[in-house]
């Protein structure tokens, strides 16, 4: 089983990715992970989801914002992460269903989209794409953060 | 597909919040620390954004059924922080859209805005 402490890098001041060096264009990854049935259980539990709304077809279906706890190691294979960064938007597109009842192998990528400061702020938006490993799209995540600097 | 509105409502504990910070292995100190939120301008400790995400997912699913899964979007801003102690309600109307709220606030602040559709153009 993966957990997302495995995967992502520990928000550090000194080696941290300050806003000038991310690269429109450039991308993250591939980050491969396994998704098991008792993180989801887990994770459920943890974020408080109503389990019994994902059932597709009498199967039982891992809520899929379940991947938005890897979506930050995605784009850590390429940037490593500032304290005080703060998400601000996030665009989740869903493409099939992951079953609650099994393993699955995920590849992720990550592409930096775009940049922009305003009023002394500045935010990066990127997206994350989500596969089972030699297989189906399963979701993309765009999301949008706040860097400190 | 429905065309009620649906609200769901979640209690934004330390303890969840610690938990949640367990399972998404962040060492973020804004979701730990209260003096270390405090001097950042924060009331106290906040929640993930993507805790606070998480039960807009199931307003979706409510309205739209288990097809969101195969051909669902939902696209979120953050508005506002929601800290330890206090409670976001979250509600989805006819059209999809959805406003989340911090009800332990005088004046329940938004927290979340979003829309939802089902099918459409893809990225």
């Amino acid at each position: 089983m993966t957990r997302p402490a495995q995967v992502r890098a520990r928000e550090d001041a000194r080696t941290g990715t300050r806003f000038a060096d991310y690269v429109i264009g450039e991308r993250t990854g591939p980050l491969r992970f396994t998704l098991e049935p008792a993180f989801v259980e887990e994770y459920i539990a943890a974020a408080g989801v109503n389990a019994s709304l994902y059932r597709v077809n009498g199967r039982d279906a891992a809520p899929p914002q379940v991947l938005t706890l890897f979506l930050m190691g995605t784009l850590h294979r390429r940037y490593a992460p500032l304290p005080a960064t703060v998400m601000a938007g996030l665009v989740m597109e869903f493409h099939a269903p992951i079953w609650r009842d099994e393993s699955t192998d995920i590849v992720s990528e990550g592409k930096i989209l775009a940049k922009e400061s305003r009023r002394g702020r500045y935010y990066v938006t990127w997206r994350a794409e989500y596969r089972r490993e030699g297989g189906d799209r399963l979701a993309n995540i765009t999301n949008t953060f706040m860097v400190p600097s | 597909m429905n065309a009620a509105t649906y609200t769901v409502s979640l209690d934004v504990t330390q303890e969840r919040i610690d938990r949640y910070g367990r399972a998404n292995g962040d060492a973020e100190q804004m979701h730990y620390d209260p003096i270390y939120a405090r001097a950042r301008g924060f009331r106290g400790t906040i929640a993930h954004g993507t805790m606070l995400a998480a039960p807009l997912v199931d307003l979706a699913l409510r309205r739209y059924g288990p097809a969101f899964l195969s051909g669902g979007r939902i696209a979120i801003k953050w508005t506002a922080p929601v800290c330890a102690g206090e409670v976001q309600v979250a509600t989805i109307d006819e059209a999809g859209r959805i406003e989340a709220v911090n009800d332990s606030l005088p004046r329940r602040p938004v927290t979340v805005r979003g829309e939802t559709t089902l099918g459409g153009p893809r990225s």
